[in-house]
This record gives C-alpha cells, structure tokens and sequence, in this order.
C-alpha cells in the first residue's frame, strides 16, 4: 500500500500551500485510516474510486474558498491608517506589482518601432507578444492560486483578464460574418467597460489597495484615444512615459503605509501621463473638434480634464462602491444588505445608460432599444431614482443599526451618497470629447474637478 | 461577522459534518465515519471533501480544532463553537418549519399514518 499513499502525497500537493500546510499531515492519516479499512472490508477499488471522482471537486471548492477567504485578503479595515495594519510590502512585492507595467510597456513601444522601421509584420508580432504575456500572467496565476493571494497579483490580474477579453472578441471577429460584426461592436461597448467595472469593485471590496493597484493601468491606457494620427516617434514617447508612471506608482502604492497616499498616487496617473497625449492630440492628432478655434494650452485642457475626471472616476468609483457596501453589510440586520445592493443597481443602470449613449452616437447602434434607456435623460431619471431610494433606505438602517458613530461618520456618509452619482455624470461628459463634439463649458470642468476633489476626500477619509 | 441567517440554508455535507460535532468533538475519521452513518450513507465524504469543508467551517468560526488531549496520538480534534451551535440549532429550525408548513397543506404526507392526507 505504500504507492497508494506516495500517489495520495503527489494528490495533496495540487492543493494550496496554505490548505496543505493546515491539513496535509491529517489528510494522510485520515486517507491511510480509510485505505486500511477499504482493504479489510475488501473494497480498495471502490474507496479509491470515491475519492478520485470526488478530487476534482474538492479541489474547486478549496481554491474557491482559499480566493474568497479573509486570510488571503491582507484587508486595509477603516479605523487604521496602514493600508494593512502594518508596514508597506517590501521592494520584492512591490516591484513585482510594477512589473507587468513595465513588460507591457516594452512590449507595446518596442512593437510599434519595429513594425515601423523593420518592416515586421505587425499582425505577427503582436500576436506571439501579447500570446507570451499571456502565458507569463497565467504563470503568475497559478504561482498565486499555490501559495495564496499576493496583493502584487492585482497588477497582473487586470491585464490577464483585459487580454482574455481582446483575445475572444479578435476570435469570435474571425468567426462571425462580416454582417454580424455590428453586433460584435454592440457586445464589446456594452460588456468589457461592465466587466472591468465589476471586477474593479470586487477587487476593491476585497481589498483596498487591490482596486486601486488594477485600477492604476486602466486609467492610463484610457489616454491612448489621443494618440489616434500621432507621429509615431512622440506617440511612443508619450506611451512609454505613461507606462512608466504606471510602474512607478504601483510601486509606490505597495509600499506606502498609508492609504491616503496610495490613493494620491492612483490619481496622480492620470494627471501625469494624461497631459502629453492630451497635448500631442490636440496639436499633433486629431481630436480637437472642427468647430473649436484650433490648438492652444487652453484647448488642451478643455479636452484633457474630462478625461482626467473620467479616469479618477474609474479609480474612485469602485472605492465608493465598496465603501457603500460595507454599510450595507454592517447594517445588515435593518436590511442594509438589500438597499445597499438597490443603490449599486442604480448606478449600474447610469453606467449602461452611458455605455449606450456612446455606442449609439459613435456607431448609430442601439436604435432597437426602448426610448427610456437609450436616451440619457430618461435612463438617468430612472437610475438615480432607483439610487436615491436605495441610498435613502441604506441611510435609514445604517441610523439603525447605529453604525455611524459620530458627526463625521455621518458627513462621510451624506458625502459618499452625494458624490456616487458623479460617475455616470462624469462618464456621460465624457463621450462628446469622444465622438469629436463641442467641448464643454469651463464651469462643466470646474464642477467635475471638484467631483473629483471631494470624491477623493471622502475616500481617503473614509479609509483613515 | 456575517449574521446566523447568511449561513442558511446548510449544505447537506456541512449539516451533517455539524450535526455529527453536536454529539461532542471528534478527529478527523470520526467525523467521516459518523456522517456516512448518520446519512445512512447518503453523504460520503472523500478525505479532501471533508477537509475542504472543515477548513471552510474553521474559517467561518462555527467550528474549532485543537490538540488531541491523548498527546501521542498527535491528532486534532473538532468541535463546534457556540455559534456554530447557533447556526446548527437554526437550520434545524427552518427544516421543521419548512415540514410543519407542507404537512398542513392538502394532499401532504402524514406523519403519524405515513399515508397521503387528503
């Protein structure tokens, strides 16, 4: 019997290290019990059968449990000002966060260079590039799947999954029909921002710092749309400057003490790296409207703080979200956990809203829709009204369930329940920039600005 | 910490991995041993089902181990904590409320005569 137990410890070691560490010696001892006692009876075939149809599902439900469990999470909780109760990662940790920065950096400038001035075929290379990557995030994947949830695995995370959705959307354009790629751009508008957004939440509801650190990327990339008709020298010169950014901050965001400051440094991305393709766009590109005087400093900004305030919503929004649903949950016993879930509908609804509005102008898709939901007014009505009466009931339970505990509890509060509907605002404001309209009025700008200024108030206060 | 009600309804291996805890604390095998029994083996339990299902109770806090006080033997023992006590008692609860409710309606299977009431 001593092969069936070397061939039970190799079993054991398709397990998480933490799960192995906690039950490896008493699994064995229980498995060996079992065997012995198979044998007596003379049923060894059938035991053995048992536990491997069952192997595949236990080991499912360990891996399930071992990515939802609050021992992997290292959760920044409010009442502490250290994002994890203790000192920041070390430089190993940190700079394995930046890393994936960095790669994809490389990657994306050295590709565009050399389809250029050697003639490679782009296709091709782009394809074994973004293929390697792939395979070095799943890598990464597994290696965090084994020995438990790294917070650096964040920064991989959101590249895996933006790959995943590129890579099928490219597949399924070669498969369908030419008459069906309408309704590929229809799927695509609707589903990756839903997607990324949802992933962003569950990330931040996770762990703070997780959100922040998968939102980083996301903001960056976002400045990408200036670089449409960029010389290619400047264009790459603005993207390896993003990229680095990126690096640096999610280095820095690791090892910080404070969550204050991760979260200064998340919104310092876009306004870093946002600046030069903004202004490589409007002198050098073309997205400056037609019916806008032509380049200057002023322009530029007009174009650029939309999208800052875009951008600082993708990483704010998520933070509001988890931060409104943990008074959901600790008002739970008032029904915090329904009405919080009913003012997040609320805002979802305002992002689809807003999702359909570009997809609608950009592309003349969505006239199938019902008037309600495809025009942004009406289907802002509806959603914010959903929103407030979620936001208002979560108030009245959260009161409670007493989890405000003093003025400024419930400022933040009132704080956090004003500002979340700023998101599908900002969003909505943005795509008149996008599908090359009339810029907005300055007072607009200003009013986002302080969005973002207060948003980014309420956050950092709420987590300190 | 989640309230008793987000733990219900049990799953049928964790009702009777609880259920086999409230007669007092056991190892490993034990409880694996007792869980078939007491499903009349319904429920088998592979050895990694089981400790999947216990490090997931451990987490929850509805169960706890320590060391065997028969220190040679090395092993480690389970039992239940007081809320897990508390979520065993409600599902227990919500299963008879759930019987008595379909026994009063028509057409129901009567317990006392095990013919259909109608």
């Amino acid at each position: 019997m001593k092969w069936v137990l070397a061939v039970y410890r190799l079993v054991l070691a398709l397990y998480p290290r933490p799960f192995r560490a906690r039950f490896g010696e008493e699994m064995e001892g229980v498995f060996l019990a079992g065997l012995e006692e198979a044998q007596r009876r003379g049923n060894l075939s059938g035991f053995l059968l048992g536990e491997a149809l069952r192997l595949p599902g236990s080991l499912a439900d360990v891996y399930i449990w071992a990515m939802r469990s609050p021992g992997s999470r290292q959760m920044a909780l409010p009442g502490g000002g250290e994002v994890s109760g203790g000192p920041g990662d070390g430089w190993g940790s940190s700079l394995m966060g930046g890393l994936p920065h960095l790669v994809i950096g490389l990657m994306v400038v050295a590709s565009s260079l050399l389809t250029e001035w050697l003639a490679v075929d782009a296709n091709w290379l782009n394809l074994i590039l973004s293929g390697a990557f792939f395979l070095l995030a799943l890598g990464v994947l597994v290696y965090n799947i084994r020995k438990g949830w790294k917070r650096w695995s964040a920064s991989w995370l959101i590249y895996l999954l933006m790959l995943t959705l590129i890579l099928l959307s490219y597949g399924v354009s070669v498969l369908t029909k030419a008459d069906q790629g309408n309704w590929l751009y229809v799927i695509q508008t609707m589903t990756f921002p839903l997607v990324v957004a949802y992933l962003l939440y569950k990330m931040a509801c996770a762990d703070r710092v997780r959100g922040l650190l998968a939102a980083v990327p996301i903001t960056g990339l976002m400045w990408f749309f200036f670089q449409e008709f960029v010389p290619l020298l400047p264009r790459m010169l603005a993207t390896g400057w993003m990229f680095l950014v990126v690096f640096t901050a999610a280095v820095l965001i690791l090892r910080t003490r404070r969550f204050a400051a991760a979260l200064g440094l998340a919104i310092l991305v876009p306004v870093l790296s946002g600046l030069p393709f903004a202004t490589l766009g409007v002198y050098m590109g073309g997205t400056l409207p037609f019916s806008e005087p032509g380049p200057s400093p002023l322009e530029v900004l007009r174009q650029y703080l939309p999208f800052l305030a875009a951008t600082a919503a993708v990483t704010l929004g998520p933070q509001m979200a988890a931060a409104l649903r943990a008074v959901g949950q600790e008002s739970e016993k008032a029904g915090g956990k329904i009405f919080y879930r009913l003012a997040l509908g609320g805002m979802l609804l305002g992002l689809i809203v807003s999702l359909l509005q570009f997809g609608k102008v950009s592309s003349g898709q969505f006239a199938w829709l019902p008037r309600l939901v495809s025009l942004p007014w009406p289907g802002l009505a509806l959603a914010m009204g959903i929103y407030v009466v979620g936001i208002g009931l979560l108030t009245r339970a959260a009161i409670r369930c007493n989890v405000f505990e003093d003025r400024w509890s419930d400022l933040r509060m009132a704080a956090l329940g004003g500002l979340l509907p700023g998101i599908p605002l900002v969003l909505l404001n943005l795509f008149p920039v996008l599908n090359g309209h009339t810029l907005q009025s300055w007072v607009i700008l200003a009013l986002e600005l302080a969005w973002v200024g207060a948003s980014a108030w309420t956050v950092g206060k709420e987590q300190t | 910490m989640p309230g008793i009600n987000s733990f219900l309804p049990l799953q049928e291996p964790t009702f009777f991995i609880l259920l086999s805890l409230r007669g007092g604390e056991k190892h490993g095998y034990a409880i694996l041993k007792e869980v078939a029994a007491l499903s009349e083996e319904r429920v088998k339990l592979s050895t990694g089902t089981l400790y999947g299902a216990l490090n997931r109770l451990l987490d929850q806090g509805l169960i706890e181990r320590w060391e065997d006080r028969d220190e040679t033997r090395g092993k480690k023992t389970y039992r239940l904590t007081r809320r897990g006590l508390e979520v065993f008692d409600a599902e227990v609860g919500r299963m008879q409320q759930m019987l008595a409710a379909s026994q009063q309606l028509p057409g129901s299977i009567d317990q006392a005569g095990g013919g259909l009431r109608i």
